[in-house]
């Protein structure tokens, strides 16, 4: 399908997290279900960042969410650390999460307003206890680290900018050092300047923490800008997974394609660009996904949902009509 | 010719807490059918300059400066009639977020007739067919069927082609567009920029296109504004701008910027400290603080940028220029 299956699994000791057949539905209004993530599957080696990209309500807040059990799949498997998350008692899955932590795109309402800053990064320590690196004295660190002069502790989100904010979440989400940290478009809401600022920290922290990362946001230039892999999705499937470069040089679907183009200044012109509206995913089309809106459409697509096949050491692709060929390795 | 001449406009807020200086100074021109884009971040008082010139600013706004248009019609002092049909006849705007400027408990149809009656005082019908031809100029398939469906019925790139379609309804010489597509997907945005853009062309229209994003200006305008903290740091053909940077700001914007041909972990340049203070009066550049080539006169002086209406003329407000005018001596 524009992706089913787990051939584009690694078969790697190091993978932190590995999600199969991972579907989450929601109830729609009428009896009617909203397939938001249907059958994904995907994983993260330690230490690697996995972009996703898509347009908005293709799923990839939905997946990353699903990862720490916010909400719980409706069904497939989620395992981290080869623990199985969705099957986990809640004690159990509380104590995990300390270690898969978020930041948000809108970092001023992603903070309690009437808490002051201390109050904010401090919490989890508080809630945990201090031990190992868990502790307050660690905060004052970690507040430089991410830029904020620890002398404003006691202020409250209203009294910084946006990007600040960005940093004061960025500072809390590392407060009880994860592991994993899931961003969901952290720069989207920033001016343009300040968004390097917090592309640069970001990049920082993953280094100086060990962290593992994944990122999603819909602007391409900056996913290709953090991302070891990518996963391209598109209403709640896989369209291409695989090596970032691999992807972004040589891309193989036409959706992946089309998303490419669109970039504005990219100087491609009107080749490719995308016809049609975004179907509704309380009835998604059947076969592939992507066929209503593509150029390369025949009728297989309509009836046949596409299995990956590969194009590259690292670089899959779920299309009957692929823009390259395909490779056995 | 130029459409509308903005000269030496300010705009400060009356606030609880003292004036906000929300823009000092800023001058444009728009010729007939250009297209011309304002580009800055937030609090560059870029949407500030066209509330202020479609009336749309709070009453603790204070205007100075002048905005004409058409060579004789003074825009802060416009009589009441003349006002009456000058705002969505003459020049007409549409905002970021399409669901906000549409009514959402009355039919597509109903809102687009709405200024036609209004202006024009076209009857019920008549206002209906011309409801139908401006859906299929702005490209919504199946326009007749549209007209008895409400806002929440389609999705955000329709919706913002409806009030696109709403703007045109009294052809208008300027358009003004305030970040038309920042609400939208890339797909999305690159349908309603071509849009704009082959609108402009079609019906010999002026385009004013407000954005933050360098990208979205760069292929679709004839001229660009750089706005920082109010002013204009630099007004060029939109060529020259990326080709000739002169202002160390919009040099610091385009470095800042991923973009698609660097290679993975490309560290970024950003710009350093955060943007400017407006509740402080200006008397130095507003971006010397953060400027990389700042010195002690760009503490001392705003730069002076002269305001040509010449619109191939590049201008700048800058003491160190980046470009060919700092080989040969600057501007200063």
């Amino acid at each position: 399908m524009v992706g089913v299956g787990t051939s584009t699994l690694r078969d790697d000791d190091n993978a932190l997290i590995r999600v199969e057949n991972l579907v989450v539905e929601f109830p729609g209004s009428k009896r009617s279900t909203l397939r938001a993530v249907s059958d994904v599957s995907f994983d993260v080696l330690e230490g690697e960042t996995l972009g996703i990209v898509g347009e908005s309500g293709c799923g990839k807040s939905t997946t990353a969410k699903a990862v720490i059990q916010m909400p719980p799949p409706t069904s497939g498997s989620v395992e981290y650390q080869g623990a199985e998350l969705t099957s986990m008692d809640k004690e159990t899955l509380r104590s995990k999460r300390t270690d898969l932590q978020m930041i948000f795109q809108d970092p001023i309402s992603a903070l309690n307003p009437r808490r002051s800053v201390w109050d904010i990064i401090s919490e989890g320590v508080e809630i945990w206890g201090s031990h190992g690196t868990w502790t307050d004295a660690r905060l004052v660190g970690l507040l430089e680290s991410v830029g904020i002069d620890p002398e404003y502790k006691d202020r409250k989100p209203f009294q910084f900018s946006g990007g600040q904010c960005q940093r004061i979440s960025i500072a809390r989400a590392l407060a009880l050092d994860p592991r994993v940290l899931i961003s969901d478009e952290p720069v989207s809401a920033l001016d343009v300047s300040v968004q390097a600022q917090i592309l640069n920290l970001l990049d920082d922290l993953k280094t100086e923490h060990d962290l593992t990362m994944l990122f999603i946001s819909h602007d391409l230039a900056v996913v290709r800008n953090v991302s070891d892999r990518v996963m391209v999705m598109y209403l709640g499937r896989v369209a291409e997974i695989g090596n970032a470069d691999s992807i972004f040089d040589n891309p193989v679907h036409p959706y992946t394609q089309a998303l490419l183009a669109a970039i504005p200044g990219s100087g491609v012109t009107d080749d490719g660009s995308l016809s049609g509206e975004l179907p509704s995913p309380l009835d998604p089309p059947d076969g592939c996904r992507f066929h209503t809106r593509c150029a390369y459409a025949t009728e297989v697509c309509a009836t046949a949902v596409p299995e990956f096949q590969q194009y590259g050491e690292d670089h899959w692709a779920a299309c009957h009509n692929p823009q390259a060929t395909p490779v056995t390795l | 010719m130029a459409l509308l001449t903005v000269d030496e406009l300010a705009v400060t807020f009356n606030t609880p807490t003292g004036p906000v200086y929300a823009v000092p100074n800023v001058s444009f021109s728009v010729d007939r059918g250009q297209a011309l884009g304002i580009v800055g971040e937030s609090g560059s008082g870029k949407s500030v300059t066209v509330k202020s010139l479609m009336g749309l600013l709070p009453r603790t706004a204070t205007i100075t400066g002048s905005a004409v248009y058409d060579n004789d019609l003074d825009m802060f002092n416009l009589s009441k009639g003349r006002s009456k049909h000058f705002y969505g006849v003459d020049i007409a705007m549409v905002f970021q977020n399409p669901m906000t400027s549409l009514n959402p408990v009355k039919r597509i149809g109903e809102q687009l007739a709405e200024g036609m009656r209004f202006h024009r005082g076209l009857s019920r019908s008549a206002a209906r067919s011309r409801a139908v031809e401006l859906l299929d100029l702005v490209r919504i398939p199946d326009a007749r069927s549209r007209l008895r469906q409400y806002p929440h019925e389609l999705s955000g790139g329709m919706r913002q082609r409806v009030v696109i379609a709403m703007a045109l309804a009294n052809d208008p010489a300027l358009l003004i567009a305030d970040e038309p597509t920042t609400a939208l997907d890339v797909t999305v945005q690159r349908d309603i920029l071509d849009l704009l853009d082959s609108l402009r062309r079609d019906l010999d229209m002026a385009l004013v296109l407000i954005t933050h994003d360098l990208g979205v200006v760069r292929d679709r305008t004839d001229k660009l504004v750089v706005m920082y903290g109010g002013r204009v740091m630099e007004a060029a053909p939109t060529r020259e701008v990326f080709a000739d940077t002169e202002h160390p700001y919009t040099e610091a914007l385009q470095a800042a910027i991923p973009s698609m041909s660097m290679p993975r972990g490309t560290r970024l340049d950003p710009i350093p400290g955060s943007p400017p203070d407006l509740a402080i009066k200006q008397t130095h550049c507003p971006f010397a603080p953060r400027c990389n080539y700042a010195t002690e006169i760009c503490w001392s002086a705003v730069p002076a940028i002269e305001f040509t209406p010449d619109s191939s003329t590049h201008q700048f407000g800058c003491f160190h220029p980046r470009g060919v005018a700092a080989a040969s001596g600057g501007d200063e």
